[in-house]
C-alpha cells in the first residue's frame, strides 16, 4: 500500500505538472543501448563489486551486473557507470510498497 | 574528451584501494567534494581511481575515516610535471638565484669613475681630483653604501680652490664627477690686480690659494672684514681665492592672529614746496591719498632754491618718500606662522649671499612665540671666497 506522504506528493505533482524526479525525489535512470548508465539523485554506492554493483537510491537500490564495469564519474548528482552491462534490477525498498 | 583534458591541465593520481570496503572509500570521497573518476576493477582485491592532483592531501582523512587502505601507484598532469621540472632543474635554480644575489652584490659597488669637465681641466689635474675623492672614501671597488658624495664634494670645493663647482652621482657602477673650474686666474693677473688682498667680510679661513703675492693668513685664522689677507709682491700685484666659513643671520616674524601690516606697492614720492622753517607755510603740496593704505614715510630730502649768485630763496622742495602699508586682519595658525616666519628670514639671508656659496649648516631657532607673534632667527654658514682688493667699501 502507498503510504499517504506518497500519495500526496503524486498528486501535487500531477496538479502542478512537476516531474515526479523532482517531487518525489526519484532516481532518474538514462541507458545508453547496455553501454552507458547515467542516473542521476542517486544516494551513494551500496555494495561494489568486479561484476555487480549495487547504488542506492531514494526509494530502494538498482543492482547493475555486467562486466568491465567501470565508474567513469562519481559526484553528489549522478553516477555514470560504463561497461557491458548484462542486467539492471530496481529493487524498491519494502517499506515503499 | 574535455574531462580528460581537464583532469591533465589539473593533474591527478592514480590510487589504489585495496581490500573490502571500496564502496565506502569512493561514497566518502564523493561526499566530501573529492574528485575522484574512472573507478575499476583491477583483480578480486584491488580498485583503481583517479584523483584531482589537489585533493591528494585529503587521502589521509579518508582512509583513517574509513579504515580503507590506498596506494599512490601514479601521478600525472601539468602540476606534477611542472614540479617534475622544478626538481630537476633544481641546481638550475639555485645557480640562477645564487648569480642574481652575487650581481645584486656586485653593483653596489664602484668600478669606474669617470671626470667630466666643463671644459678642458687647466688649472686642477684629474689625479689630484681622484686622489681627493679618495681621501673622501670614494674610489674604485670600494661600496656606494660606504660612500658620501655631499662630503666628498665639500671636500673637493675646499681643498682644491680653482674649482667652483662639482656633482657627485652614480650611474649603476659609474662615479660620474661633473667639475667646472674657475676661470684661469694665472692668466688673468693684470693691472687691477695691484694691491693687497682683503677680507671683504668677517668669517673663518678654509682655504688659502695663493695665486700671486704672499699669504698673510693661514687656515683655521679667524679674520674681519678688511683684514689683510694677501701682501703684494714686489711688482706691486696679487691675487688669490681665499675660501672661508662665513656666517649668515636672517629675521623673520609672522603675526599669528591679529592685525599684520604688509608692503603693499612701489615706494611713491611726493614733492612740496614749502617756506623755510615754516611747517604749515606750503605753497604748493602733492600728498598722498591714504584711503586705501597706510602710507610710512622711509626718505625725505630738502633742496634748498637758489637764484644767481648764490642768493637763497626762502623756500624749500621736500621730497618725501613713502611706502604704501596694507592692514589685514589674519589668523594663522601657529604652525604656519612659523612656516611664514622661517621663509621671510630664510629669504633675507639669501638677500646676502654672494653669488657663488656653499652652504654648510643651517639652523632655525624660534626666538619667541606668543599667541600673537612669532619670532624666527635662520642661521647660515656658508663657504665662500672672501678674498677682495683694495677697494673695500
Amino acid at each position: 500500500m502507498v503510504n499517504r506522504k506518497t500519495k500526496l506528493k503524486e498528486t501535487l505533482g500531477e496538479v502542478l505538472d512537476i516531474g515526479e524526479d523532482i517531487i518525489m525525489d526519484l532516481p532518474r535512470i538514462t541507458l545508453c543501448g547496455n553501454r552507458t548508465i547515467n542516473i542521476e539523485n542517486h544516494k551513494g554506492i551500496m555494495d561494489y563489486a568486479p561484476l555487480n554493483i549495487k547504488i542506492r537510491v531514494s526509494n530502494g537500490f538498482i543492482e547493475i551486473a555486467g562486466e568491465n564495469l567501470v565508474l567513469k564519474d562519481i559526484n553528489r548528482e549522478e553516477i555514470i557507470l560504463e561497461g557491458n552491462i548484462l542486467k539492471l534490477n530496481f529493487v524498491v525498498d519494502e517499506e515503499e510498497e | 574528451m574535455l574531462a580528460r583534458l581537464l583532469g591533465l591541465i589539473l593533474g591527478y593520481c592514480v590510487i589504489h584501494i585495496r581490500g573490502r570496503g571500496g564502496e565506502r572509500f569512493i561514497n566518502f570521497a564523493m561526499e566530501n567534494g573529492i574528485n575522484i573518476w574512472d573507478i575499476s576493477w583491477l583483480d578480486n582485491n584491488i580498485i583503481e581511481a583517479k584523483i584531482e592532483y589537489g585533493h591528494v592531501h585529503l587521502l589521509p582523512a579518508i582512509r583513517s575515516a574509513t579504515k580503507v587502505p590506498y596506494k599512490i601507484k601514479l601521478k600525472r598532469g601539468l602540476p606534477v610535471f611542472s614540479m617534475y621540472l622544478i626538481k630537476r632543474r633544481l641546481a638550475l635554480l639555485i645557480g640562477g638565484i645564487t648569480a642574481f644575489i652575487i650581481i645584486f652584490w656586485l653593483s653596489g659597488y664602484a668600478y669606474f669613475i669617470e671626470i667630466i669637465p666643463d671644459e678642458p681641466l687647466n688649472l686642477v689635474t684629474e689625479e689630484a681630483i681622484l686622489a681627493e675623492l679618495e681621501s673622501a672614501g670614494i674610489s674604485l671597488f670600494t661600496s656606494f653604501s660606504t660612500m658620501d658624495f655631499a662630503n666628498a664634494e665639500y671636500s673637493l670645493l675646499v681643498n682644491q680652490p680653482l674649482i667652483s663647482f662639482v656633482n657627485i652621482k652614480r650611474e649603476g657602477t659609474k662615479i660620474i664627477v661633473s667639475v667646472v673650474e674657475k676661470t684661469n686666474m694665472l692668466e688673468n693677473i693684470t693691472g687691477d690686480d695691484l694691491g693687497s688682498v682683503w677680507a671683504g667680510k668677517d668669517g673663518v679661513i678654509e682655504k688659502v690659494l695663493i695665486l700671486y703675492g704672499e699669504a698673510a693668513v693661514e687656515s683655521g685664522d679667524t679674520v674681519a672684514k678688511g683684514d689683510l689677507l694677501v701682501t703684494p709682491l714686489d711688482d706691486g700685484k696679487s691675487s688669490a681665492i681665499v675660501q672661508a666659513k662665513v656666517w649668515y643671520q636672517g629675521y623673520g616674524e609672522c603675526v599669528v592672529s591679529g592685525e599684520s601690516s604688509e608692503v603693499a606697492g612701489e615706494v611713491i614720492r611726493t614733492l612740496t614746496l614749502a617756506l623755510e622753517n615754516k611747517e604749515t607755510g606750503f605753497l604748493f603740496s602733492k600728498k598722498i591719498d591714504e584711503t586705501d593704505f597706510e602710507y610710512i614715510k622711509i626718505d625725505e630730502d630738502i633742496t634748498p632754491i637758489y637764484l644767481w649768485q648764490g642768493i637763497r630763496l626762502p623756500i624749500n622742495i621736500i621730497e618725501e618718500y613713502y611706502l604704501p602699508y596694507a592692514t589685514t586682519n589674519v589668523d594663522n595658525g601657529q604652525a604656519e606662522a612659523i612656516e611664514i616666519a622661517t621663509e621671510k628670514a630664510v629669504n633675507d639671508i639669501l638677500s646676502k649671499l654672494p653669488d657663488e656659496y656653499m652652504i654648510l649648516e643651517e639652523s632655525i631657532e624660534i626666538i619667541s612665540q606668543t599667541d600673537d607673534l612669532v619670532r624666527v632667527k635662520v642661521e647660515y654658514i656658508c663657504l665662500e671666497d672672501i678674498a677682495v682688493k683694495n677697494n673695500i667699501e
